[in-house]
């Protein structure tokens, strides 16, 4: 799991027009060749910046297909000061005041919100301003949770209809690392 | 005032837990009020505290949870 900060921008934009943002874009090959558009982020031109420097798609990718991403200490201490005690609710705080918050939460809430809310929201969360769009991020802050309460639902349903003891100890671990944030291992 | 510390959960709670969920006694609903409980980072005393969920409650000592009781059994140390 990286340890860095990373930040997504994201701009609406007309579907398929070409990203000239980084190396490899969402809508435009190598080559040149339009690539097809990706379904839940179609019409989104977008960057992933990390630090200096860009994440490349198959970075952005990789990123994607973690389990969590973690914010900085810094970051959830700005989103803390900005929207409130709410920010807790997207994931659990470590020690070093860094939170993971959960990759599939934050695409099903991402999904939920409509383009240009979401680009509000991005632009928000990158102003070091209180600004008139808050309530974008709001809504984005309070979808991730929300999207956290549902995959505990629709986990403990699996686990309570679950017929192979086996299996449903395996999705009694998830419960636990969804509720108590901590892996336990025995 | 501590945090609880989860990692120090002991086993045979967990266990204890797990089978109350799998057997109905606890719901869905129960597991997100705790969740959200535990997501908020409650602060707790340093000696003895119980948390009533209504339907089942938490006990423990300091950083340390150390059960969880059902919405009978009475609850002991500060209530928080």
């Amino acid at each position: 799991m990286a340890e860095y900060t990373s930040r997504i921008s994201a701009t609406a934009s007309k579907p398929g027009t070409a990203s000239q943002k980084g190396v490899g874009s969402a809508s435009s090959g190598v080559s040149g060749v339009p690539l097809p558009t990706l379904g839940p982020v179609s019409g989104l031109e977008w960057s992933c910046t990390v630090g200096p420097a860009m994440l490349t798609f198959v970075q952005f990718l990789e990123e994607l297909s973690k389990e969590e991403i973690a914010l900085s200490p810094s970051e959830v201490l700005q989103m803390r000061q900005r929207f409130g005690d709410k920010t807790l609710q997207m994931g659990h705080l470590r020690e070093d005041g860094s939170m993971r918050v959960p990759v599939d939460c934050i695409i099903e809430a991402v999904q939920s919100l409509e383009g240009r809310k979401l680009g509000e929201a991005i632009e928000t969360l990158k102003s070091d301003q209180m600004v008139s769009m808050l309530q974008s991020v709001d809504t984005l802050v309070e979808r991730v949770s929300q999207a956290r309460r549902r995959k505990l639902e629709r986990t403990v349903e699996a686990f309570q209809s679950e017929q192979n003891d086996k299996r449903a100890h395996g999705q009694w671990s998830e419960i636990e690392k969804m509720v108590f944030g901590v892996e336990f291992r025995d | 005032m501590p945090r609880i510390d989860w990692r120090t959960l002991p086993r045979n709670v967990r266990e204890h837990l797990e089978d109350r969920l799998r057997t109905r006694q606890l719901t869905k609903d129960d597991m997100l009020r705790l969740m959200e409980w535990v997501l908020s980072r409650p602060e707790v005393p340093e000696g003895s505290w119980c948390k009533d969920f209504g339907t089942f409650k938490l006990a423990g000592e300091g950083k340390y949870p150390k059960t969880f009781l059902s919405k009978e059994q009475p609850c002991y140390g500060e209530r928080i």
